[in-house]
This record gives C-alpha cells, structure tokens and sequence, in this order.
C-alpha cells in the first residue's frame, strides 16, 4: 500500500518538474480576445466594407458510414450541384465516389455563411463532423458588397502595400484588442476567471465616407460602356460636392488582358499627367488678374500654326479661326491663341505667371486623407528645365502634371465663387451607432482669385457647352458650364519623330471637366479618359458624353436640385374669369372667395396679376352710346349678343363661350341695323 | 508509528468501530453532504458554460448570417442591378426630374 502511494506521488513530482506541458494544460492563462474591426459605410449608410468571415470546406469521407454513403451519395452531389453551380451532379458523384477514403477533400473554397448553413443541412454532411465529414476552416475576410465599386478608394488591408480607406483609417477602424485570464476546463471549453489585468476589447469606430454609393454606380456604368465603346485603356470620373468637397464618385476602371475592367489603380488621385487644354482656364484667369487683357480682346490665330522659337504650336482646326477675341479663342480651345497671349504678356515676367498658378492652389500637394505618391510637377522659370517653349505649352496644358483630382478641385473652387476646399473622402466617425466626430468643411483657399474674374469667365465655360468644343451635350433642362480637353500623350516625341509617331503610336487623353447646374453650382464632375482607339478621340466626343450621362442622372435624382411648384401651383389656381358684366363677376368670385380688386364700372375685364383677380374698367357703354364698336375679345358670347342688340345692331354668331372673332373691329362706326357676325370658342 | 497506525486504522475502516467515533459522524455526513453538492455545482456550473459557448457559437452564426445576408441584400440594392431587372420588363430609368408638390396643411 505504501509502495503504491510512494509511487503515486513520485509521478506527481515528475509531472509538476519536468513535464509542465501537462502539468501547466489546466493552469490560468491569458488569452487574447481580438476587437472586432469596424466597417465602412456610404454616404446613406450602405455598406462598403464589412468583415465577414469565409470558409474553406474539406470533407473526411472515410468516416461516413457505407451503407449510408450508397443511400443518400447521389442526392448530396445533386445538393452540391445546385448549391455552387460550377459542376453537374453526376460530376459530383463521380468526385465523391473517386475520393471515397479520402480523409481530407477539398472541397471549395471562399465559402460564405449562407452557402455553409446550406452545407450544413444536405444529407450526410447533416451529421455533422464526426459522422458526415464536414469540415470547415474559417478564414478572416473583409467584403465589399458592392465589388469592384469604388474598390480602390474604399481600400485593402493588406500586409504589403495596404491601401484606400482600410490603410488611411486602419487605426480608427481597428479598435483595441483584449486580453482575458482562462482556465481550461474542457476541449474547447474554458471558464473566464477573475483577473485585475483582464482587458475588455474596444470595438473599431465606423467610417462614414462621402460616397454616394447611387452616383457611384451611375458613373461606373456609364464609364465602362465608354470605354468599351471607345476601346480606352483606362479612365477615370470624380463627382464632387461643390460647396463642401464631398466627393461623391470616384471610379477608377483599367481594361484587363481578357478585355473586362478592374478598379486596380487609383488614376484619380494617383496618375500624374498633362492636363491639356482644361488648363487653359488657369492661363485666363491669371491674366484676367493681372489685368493684361479683356476677353473681348481680339487676336490673330493666323493659319492655325504659330512657331515659338523651334517648336510650331497648332490649333486642332486645320487652317485656324482667323481673328477671334480671347474668350471665343476659350470657348473653341485655341491653342494658337492661348500660347500667343500668355507668352506675350508673361515672356518676360515668367515667375509671375507660375506665381498666379500657385495662388490657384495647382502647384501645392492636396494634402488628402487617401495616401497617393506626389509627382506634382510645375517647372520653375530659370531652372535647367525651363525653356522658351516652356510659357506657352504650359499655358495649353503641357510642361506640367497634375491629377485628375487636383485640376477638378480647382475647377470646383471657380464653382464655388473662388473658395477652394479640400476634397473629403470621409464625413464622420461613429461608434455605437453614435456619431464621434464629424469633419467639417476645409478650405483651402478662401480666394484662388477675384469674384470679378469669375463672373467674366463663367459664360465662357458656359458657352464650351453651348456653342463650343462640347456642344453635343448641350441640353434644355441645366446649364453645364465646363472645358474640355484632347490632350495628346507624350507631346515632345511628336515634335522630334512626328511622322513615325503619328503614323504608329499616337495617343490621345480627352478629358472634361466641369459643373452644374452651372448657374448655381451643386456637383462638379472630371471625366478622363485614357487612349481611346476608336469612335472618337476628342475631349468633347469621348469625355463630355459620359459626363452628361452621370450629371443627366444625377440632375434627375438629387431632389435638392429642384423647387417644389407650389408656387405654380398657386398661380394656376386662379381660375380662368372672362370679360363680362362686372356685378356677376364679383358675385362669383365672392363666393368662391377668390381674391380680386374692381374698379367701378359696369362692364369689367379680368386679368391675373399677383396672385389676384383684378377687374380692369371696360368702357362698354360708352362706346356703344356714341356708336363706336367696342372690343368684345374675351367677353362671353350672350353678354356681347344682348349689349350689341340692345344698341340696334344686327347680330350672327357661331359657338359658345368668350368670343374669339368679331367682324367689325374696335372703334368703327355703326349705324341702326349693321350686321356684325361674332365667333366665339 | 502510531501516525501509520492511524491511517491505516482509517483505511481498514476500524475507525468507525470504535464508540468514541460515533460523535463524530454527523459531522462527517456533513462534510460528505458538502462534497457532494460541491461536485454537483461543479458539474452544473460546467454545464452552464458548455450551454453559454454553445449559445455564443449560434448567436456569432446567426450574427455572420445576418452580416452575409445583408451583403448580399446590397448586391442586390445596386441601381444598376435593379435596372438590369427591370429592362427586360421594357422599363428604364427616366431622365426627368421628379415634380415636387409641397403640401402645407
């Protein structure tokens, strides 16, 4: 008996010195508890990311009993079939049948909750894990709904290279994980213990971006069918809130090796290229500043060529526009015109021309909350890069890069009467269902230049749409104000091989940008579009189309857009009272307690006017007693039959009603006896 | 010694022959009550959290369920995938602004 216990507590020593693995098995310990990440909404509360765990389904056939596997084999492949889609039943069953010992089968992978809850219930795999097989490893995933929409800005997290939203807010949305003290006390099953350092996990905040998710979808779809039309290698569109720099849309698609599009660069905020003639507003106004010259100023386009130093500028339209003034020269994007007037007034002073550019907020990084790699490039007068051809290019567009965010904030900030803002990818963070903080608008600039400069070049931009380069988008139910571009990719290798290069590998960039409606400004829109091989290359036939398609659609659904019509309303109401006898005219209208003013008179004319009835003096009586004919226009046909019989003339009418036709005209004379023939409606 | 004759006499059981012993036994029915309701609540206490993490494991299903559910419902929420629905009943979204009718009582 003594042995035996001696025994008994010399394994216990053993075990608590050299075997702590089982020893320490039941002892306490911390276990993490990691904190839910939060997820991103739409500007209505759409979901853009969530997480949501996958599965990877293998199956342990070998543990499935056989008779059980014959019955019920057919109607779990017949089950698989109809669950993922991708092979035949009988296809299943010979899957199953071939991998009958299998003890780890893969089966699918990526699959989501409801498709498991389907797994779940088919016949063996019912059993659960043990008897049917089913195995399923769960695997963290974080979903956008809506795919690839806006895919790029809403963002992956990701060990290398994170990127959107998920990168710039990964903090916010992480939340903090827990720690809690554990005591196993069973497979799986632990028992939480007491502990002073035992950490609750905070659940990540919520992000709430700016993107509308309606616009987004409007947008990319008129996007893809663009450039599928146009067979574009990419393009990008930007929809901004003019007064706060929302931005609403943001839809970036490249063209994959099979033909179908990606959202898989952000060219948006990202791409770096020359903006072409959208720049030409830039040069306008930084002389409409300086006051060098008016836009009713006149100048020569000459033959459509004109050569700086070694290089020939060219206008588009072969031949030129002749003399036109400087804002015609806008409205039909002259690059002629443009070069010649900057040159001319900047040649000399070049540092105050790039200083205007400056103060228009286009040289200074955006500073946005969405990380982007910064090429901004503004060449700078006297530096080694700075040439005489420099000015003039620059002012149509070229010897410079921008993205396509940074030239709509500009022209967002011409929208908004000067005041440039920053554009804003996100609006609030929420925790609970509570908001936490809420951002507010950032302003830039509060003047990139002078109001007065604004109101001369706005019906410019307004007539780009009306009589200009973009007049096939012209329409009847807004007014679009913008500027369009065809900007030609690599434009210095035009100029030193320009036949080889024309001839093989010319490539052209059309973009639009612009606002509506353009006389009070709401949404401000860049549409660009990246080599398009066919149907058109220019900015006006290429880019300004997709832009109508989304601001059509937009115009038609943003309700704030539009006035309510009670006004109207109101007006029409006022019903219809004709010429007549005054005192049945203000009976009527009393008792139908219609608002009217009468002068004295017997006989009245009625006219609408501010929201009332006002019954004007009708000099009837007097006409007919000095045997003039008076005006019957708009008096009812009895009333006109007794005065005109009663006066001894003879009367023939057609029709009922107010009368629309008398035979003998106002102020002629009549006798006893003359026939007047009156037609009424 | 008489330590080892004391277990033993414990083990043998001779402990409860012994008159003086007898005192002693509602006391040990005491303790042997106590015991057993000890192990009792263990094993109940056990249970209950078995129960707990069995609930915590539906509750976090229903709740990926309803997470899935709703990724799906916002596929399905998509303009454009409305729009491809309704084109084949021949119908299209209008360009028209709608006419707003405010209605002050």
């Amino acid at each position: 008996m003594c042995g035996l216990a001696i025994i008994i507590v010399m394994k216990i020593l053993f075990i608590q010195t050299l075997q702590p693995q089982i020893s320490k098995i039941n002892t306490p310990s911390f276990i993490p508890l990691s904190a839910p990440r939060g997820n991103i909404f739409s500007d209505n509360g759409s979901l853009l990311a969530i997480s949501m765990p996958l599965y990877n389904i293998y199956l342990d056939l070998s543990v499935i009993e056989e008779n059980i596997f014959i019955k019920e084999s057919s109607l779990l492949a017949s089950g698989l079939s109809n669950l993922f889609e991708d092979k035949s039943t009988n296809e299943y069953l010979k899957f199953l049948k071939s991998n009958r010992n299998s003890k780890y089968l893969r089966l699918k992978h990526k699959v989501t909750q409801n498709e498991l809850n389907v797994l779940k219930s088919l016949p063996i795999l019912k059993l659960g894990k043990n008897k049917g097989g089913l195995i399923a490893e769960k695997r963290a995933n974080r979903e956008n709904p809506f795919g690839i929409l806006a895919k790029r800005t809403i963002g992956v997290l990701r060990n290398s290279n994170p990127i959107g939203l998920e990168r710039a807010y990964n903090k916010t949305l992480s939340g903090l994980d827990g720690l809690q003290l554990k005591q196993k006390i069973g497979k799986n099953l632990y028992r939480d213990e007491d502990s002073e350092l035992n950490l609750s996990p905070q659940a990540g905040s919520d992000i709430v971006s700016t993107i509308n998710i309606d616009m987004q979808d409007m947008a990319h779809q008129a996007l893809s069918t663009a450039l599928e039309r146009h067979d574009a290698d990419w393009g990008t569109v930007i929809l901004m809130e003019v007064k706060t720099g929302h931005v609403k849309v943001i839809a970036n698609l490249k063209k994959n090796k099979n033909g179908s599009f990606d959202e898989n660069y952000n060219h948006a905020i990202a791409k770096h290229s020359e903006p072409g003639s959208t720049f030409k507003l830039a040069s306008i106004l930084a002389g409409l500043e300086d006051s060098f010259f008016k836009l009713s100023d006149s100048i020569d386009t000459e033959d459509g060529t004109h050569k700086f130093f070694d290089k020939t500028m060219r206008d588009s339209k072969k031949g030129g526009y002749g003399k036109i003034t400087l804002g015609e020269a806008f409205v039909k994007s002259s690059n002629v015109a443009i070069s010649k007037v900057i040159n001319k007034y900047y040649k000399d002073k070049p540092q105050l021309f790039i200083d205007r550019i400056y103060k228009m907020g286009l040289c200074t990084p955006l500073e946005i909350e969405l990380p982007y790699p910064n090429s901004l490039l503004v060449k700078k007068p006297g530096s080694n890069e700075w040439f005489g051809t420099t000015l003039p290019w620059m002012s149509i567009g070229y010897s410079l890069r921008l993205t396509p965010l940074h030239m709509l904030t500009f022209y967002n900030a011409i929208a908004n009467q000067g005041v440039m803002v920053k554009p804003l990818f996100t609006s609030s963070v929420m925790n609970g269902g509570k908001i936490i903080y809420e951002k507010n608008i950032e302003v830039i600039n509060p003047a990139i230049c002078s109001k007065s400069s604004i109101d001369k070049i706005l019906p410019f931009l307004v007539n780009v749409v009306e009589e200009g380069t973009a007049k096939s988008i012209k329409n009847k139910k807004y007014k679009i104000a913008g500027k369009t571009s065809t900007t030609l990719l690599d434009y210095g290798r035009v100029e030193v091989d320009r036949e080889n290069y024309q001839k093989n590998i010319k490539k052209y960039q059309p973009s639009f940008i612009g606002f509506f409606p353009a006389e009070n400004p709401k949404y401000s829109c860049i549409v660009l579009v990246n080599n398009p091989k066919k149907n058109g290359f220019y900015g006006g036939d290429v880019a300004a189309p997709i832009f109508k398609e989304i601001s059509d659609k937009v115009f038609a659904s943003d309700i704030s857009l539009h006035q309510p019509i009670d006004d109207e309303v109101e007006k029409v109401s006022l019903p219809f009272v004709s010429n007549g006898f005054s005192y049945d005219l203000q009976n009527v209208l009393e008792k139908l307690d219609i608002p009217f003013k009468s002068q004295q008179s017997k006989w009245s004319v009625s006219v609408k006017k501010n929201d009332q009835i006002n019954l004007r003096l009708r000099n009837i009586n007097q006409d007919l007693n000095s045997n003039q004919i008076p005006s019957f226009y708009g008096m009812i046909i009895s009333d006109a039959v007794f005065l005109l019989e009663n006066a001894g003339l003879q009367v023939s009418f057609k029709g009922k009603g107010k009368i629309k036709f008398q035979s003998l005209k106002k102020g002629m004379k009549f006798d006893l006896g003359t026939k007047i023939n009156l037609i009424a409606s | 010694m008489s330590n080892n004759r004391s277990i033993l006499s414990v083990l043998k059981g001779g402990f409860f022959t012994k008159k003086e012993s007898q005192n002693y036994f509602p006391f040990l029915f005491l303790i042997i009550l106590l015991l057993l309701l000890n192990i009792r609540i263990s094993f109940n206490a056990e249970s209950l959290i078995r129960q707990s993490v069995a609930l915590e494991k539906e509750i976090t299903s229903l709740r990926l369920t309803y997470i899935n559910t709703k990724s799906e419902l916002m596929k399905v929420y998509k303009r454009s995938a409305v729009e491809d629905l309704v084109n084949a009943q021949g119908l299209s979204t209008s360009n028209n602004p709608p006419i707003i009718i405010d209605y002050n009582e």
